[in-house]
């Protein structure tokens, strides 16, 4: 049984394209959810986009961006920073290293995600990590691409909405690896 | 010749180095930022994006935030505007009663260190370091080691864009009046992107610094409000970074 309170972090991860703007558009990228059982186990998972449409990345400055043609190799990167922090803080040092960066970092508590999580048997840990594998789909839902620009020349033809296929996604689940540590002590 | 920033940035820069005091009503715009939650961005009414700092009550560092700007300014050099707002009644996001305003200068700006730069690139970039070598000597800044605050961004044409923020360890945060030892290892031995500066920007920078006489180091310490600096302390501010601005060259060259 853990001994102090299990906490769930939901980090979402944006590109805004104007600093100086308060009313730039802001590119969806991904989310990084992370949760500890302090002292036992921490689990950090990474879903986000692949790639941005095309109206999207004429937003993007590539010379100084170049990572964002690419941009879950650019987020892996990031998730990288936070798994190798203390553990809770993924989205923390994310925002520490990209402070004031348009790499926004918004941070949400959601440590109610973990109120019936049981880790003390594999069982009970692949079960945890499986709502937590769902839990990262379903905030993947919500990534969505930036609206294209309504042509303003003649009648602005009526454009579907991007289908799930323009927006393939990866699933990257990192956090196994912390339990198989502690599974081989002694 | 050290700034180089869109026109609408720089025409705002200069509005702030006229006017401390921002009566603007602004939107919290996001959560607070940075490991110490110490800065809110923030949506002025103008369009414009900045971060409000601190985000928690710090004696202080509001005065330390502007006196930077408008010292850096006043030398011509890159770092981020800044004006001082007391309105911070009825936001979504409890502030102090003052704030330093601290404006975003580039569109894309990405962390320095984050960001891996031609030979090319590194020569366009020293002669601005250089620079901010010797005015961070000058005002005793001790966050900007080894390019942190820093950002970059690289310009369609090809040329590179820097700007550099965060001054609330300068000035008066480290040292008082009388200005303490100027000689520290990180002046005479600079890493980083600040190592190997150009003696001749160094040069330049110092006889800009020196030609600042004493009377517009003292008006601009007298700008601050006194509920940001006392007139005392100002008046001594002035002075030391006066003496400090002396000794530079004995020290950097």
């Amino acid at each position: 049984m853990a001994s102090l309170p299990a906490k769930a972090r939901e980090s979402r991860l944006s590109f805004c394209t104007d600093m100086t703007k308060s009313s730039a558009s802001v590119i969806p990228l991904g989310y990084m959810l992370e949760a500890v059982w302090p002292d036992e186990a921490r689990w950090l998972g990474l879903i986000g986009r692949t790639k941005l449409m095309g109206h999207e990345l004429e937003l993007v400055n590539l010379a100084t961006w170049p990572d964002l043609e690419k941009p879950f190799t650019f987020l892996d990167k990031v998730f990288d920073q936070g798994w190798g922090g203390e553990w809770g803080n993924a989205g923390v040092i994310a925002q520490s290293v990209w402070l004031r960066s348009p790499l926004l970092v918004v941070i949400d508590d959601n440590d109610d995600l973990l109120k019936e999580a049981e880790i003390d048997s594999e069982a009970g840990w692949t079960s945890v990590t499986d709502m937590l594998a769902a839990r990262l789909t379903m905030l993947g839902q919500k990534l969505r691409p930036l609206m294209p620009p309504t042509p303003s020349v003649g009648l602005a033809p009526i454009r579907p909405f991007p289908r799930r296929a323009d927006i393939p996604l990866r699933f990257a689940p990192h956090g196994r690896r912390m339990f198989e540590e502690f599974a081989n002590v002694a | 010749m050290w700034r180089s920033f869109e026109p609408h940035v720089e025409r705002f820069a200069s509005a702030c180095a006229s006017q401390a005091v921002s009566t603007d009503r602004f939107s919290i715009s996001g959560p607070p930022a940075g490991g110490g939650s110490t800065a809110v961005p923030v949506a002025m009414p103008s369009g414009l994006a900045a971060y409000a700092k601190p985000a928690r009550a710090q004696p202080g560092d509001v005065a330390r935030e502007w006196l930077a700007f408008m010292l850096g300014y006043r030398v011509g050099l890159p770092l981020a505007s800044v004006q001082i707002s007391r309105e911070t009644a009825n936001l979504t996001f409890p502030l102090p009663p003052v704030v330093a305003l601290s404006y975003n200068m580039l569109a894309q700006g990405r962390p320095f260190g984050q960001l891996t730069l031609s030979p090319q690139e590194q020569d366009a970039a020293r002669p601005i370091f250089s620079a901010m070598h010797a005015f961070h000597a000058w005002i005793d800044d001790h966050d900007h080691f080894g390019g942190a605050n820093t950002h970059i961004e690289r310009m369609p044409d090809g040329s590179i864009q820097l700007s550099f923020f965060d001054y609330s360890f300068s000035l008066t945060h480290q040292w008082g009046p009388p200005a303490s030892p100027i000689h520290r290892n990180e002046w005479k031995h600079p890493t980083g992107p600040y190592a190997n500066p150009d003696p001749l920007v160094i040069n330049r920078v110092i006889d800009l610094i020196q030609q600042i006489p004493l009377t517009d180091l003292q008006s601009v310490a007298g700008t601050l409000p006194p509920d940001c600096m006392s007139a005392g302390d100002g008046a001594a501010l002035a002075a030391a970074l006066h003496q400090r601005g002396q000794q530079l060259k004995a020290v950097l060259t």
